[in-house]
């Protein structure tokens, strides 16, 4: 698409949650060894992460995030049009995650609800999508939740995956206002095999006798990944700034998704940033995939004492698909909560039969 | 560019001594030539050649020669 204004929107709160349980990489060394740890450290960056109990998922994390968002600003549920879960990992293969949390969250029935699936760049597409579904005059106001939980360090002995990945759930809330988003989103399917995973559904179903576990793994060629985000993010950057008339100046700070230290700060360095302009949170968060823009946010904003009280942000987001983009939006410091840690889940799912009559 | 300065960036880029690498130098012997070391490698080529290449042609190399060819 080319660049677009979605007039008339305000991005009116921002919350984030995290499991307690904090991971240490070094924590690893016994079972990668001392130098593949280090080398990981040094190049993707994550010396921390949260990791989610068992039981819990990205929806719990963002029920939670929204729970205190939703109270914080003193919004009713009845007034929340549209409910957009955006995940890789819904709780269920049908129905759409969204729906659980329209029934946990107590919104009214006049309201739209549906996951999509997107990872890294969920954030700026759940925004833009929202936007859009407000400037169309169908919405008032939505509530946009972003969660992922990968269970990957339970599964696998892939290194990275096993160090990467960290949990997190967001909620924002975006209505008719005074503000406006820029935004500009783009694909390139001929790369949909560059990462992703790749069994477990209609394609590649799990064997029953013989089931491979890899399959239902995250798998990602680091090179063209590598490639493609350094070429890409600078150049949406570049196509924004033209449409728009804008440069970095115009903004208080650009939040990259937090994918790899290495690979942000090279296309940093490539967009002429400050170190002081581009805030990081993959250290100790690591990559949490959609979330990780918004993680990085409130991060900012906890972390910081002299951000202004209007934050102007340039978010820049890459990943599987391929998708990327980049959008602006403006945020009231106020509207943004303080980093949520909770291990709390939906106990009542465990106890729920599918196709079983009414929940008790 | 000079050979003698691309062998340099890509001896600071391994984190090797001056005069380690030379054109012959064989890339399966240089225990340094890794996976971080290829991606380090693709942003070299990006940063300082405006050049893109594929993990294929990468996996191609053998000597430092075959690194070198890209540099331009």
């Amino acid at each position: 698409m080319a660049g677009t204004t979605i007039e008339k929107i305000a991005v009116t709160g921002l919350a984030c949650a995290v499991p307690t349980t904090k991971y240490k990489t070094e924590s690893y060394i016994e079972r990668f060894g001392e130098t593949e740890v280090g080398k990981f450290v040094d190049m993707v960056g994550v010396k921390e992460r949260y990791v989610s109990i068992e039981n819990q998922t990205g929806s719990d994390l963002c029920y939670t995030a929204a729970k205190e968002l939703l109270s914080y600003k003193n919004i009713e549920p009845s007034t929340i049009d549209a409910l957009i879960y955006m995940t890789q990992i819904p709780d269920y293969k049908q129905p759409s995650t969204a729906y659980v949390l329209h029934k946990r969250l107590e919104i009214k029935q006049d309201c739209l609800a549906f996951d999509i699936n997107l990872g890294c760049t969920g954030f700026i597409y759940g925004i833009t999508v929202m936007a859009s579904l407000i400037n169309s005059g169908l919405v008032k106001r939505g509530l946009l939740l972003v969660g992922e939980v990968s269970k990957a360090d339970k599964m696998t002995d892939n290194h990275t995956n096993a160090m990467m990945f960290g949990d997190a759930g967001a909620a924002c809330i975006i209505e008719q206002g005074e503000s406006q988003i820029n935004t500009l989103l783009k694909s390139d399917g001929t790369g949909f095999h560059i990462m992703g995973i790749q069994g477990g559904q209609a394609r590649h179903p799990l064997n029953k006798e013989n089931p491979d576990w890899d399959s239902i793994e995250p798998h990602m060629n680091g090179f063209e990944t590598f490639r493609f985000a350094i070429t890409k993010a600078p150049s949406v950057w570049k196509e924004f700034s033209k449409s728009f008339h804008c440069t970095i100046e115009d903004f208080d700070y650009v939040i990259f998704h937090q994918a790899n230290k290495f690979m942000v700060d090279h296309i940093a360095h490539k967009m002429k940033l400050t170190k002081e302009k581009y805030p990081l949170s993959i250290d100790r968060y690591g990559n949490t995939n959609g979330v990780s823009i918004p993680i990085t946010i409130v991060d900012l904003c906890e972390r910081e004492e002299n951000i202004p009280e209007t934050i102007k942000l340039l978010c820049i987001a890459f990943g599987v698909g391929l998708s990327w983009g980049t959008i602006s939006i403006v945020l009231n410091k106020k509207d943004v909560l303080p980093m949520i840690y909770s291990d709390d889940y939906y106990e009542e799912a465990y106890s729920i039969k599918f196709g079983q009559g009414e929940e008790t | 560019m000079s050979i003698q300065e691309k062998i340099a960036l890509l001896e600071e880029m391994l984190e090797l001594e001056e005069g380690t690498l030379t054109e012959e130098t064989k890339l399966e012997d240089l225990e340094e030539w890794d996976s971080i070391a290829a991606i380090s490698y693709i942003a070299l080529l990006d940063d300082k050649f405006n050049v893109s290449i594929s993990a294929n042609m990468i996996n191609s190399f053998q000597t430092i020669a075959d690194a070198l060819s890209y540099m331009k």
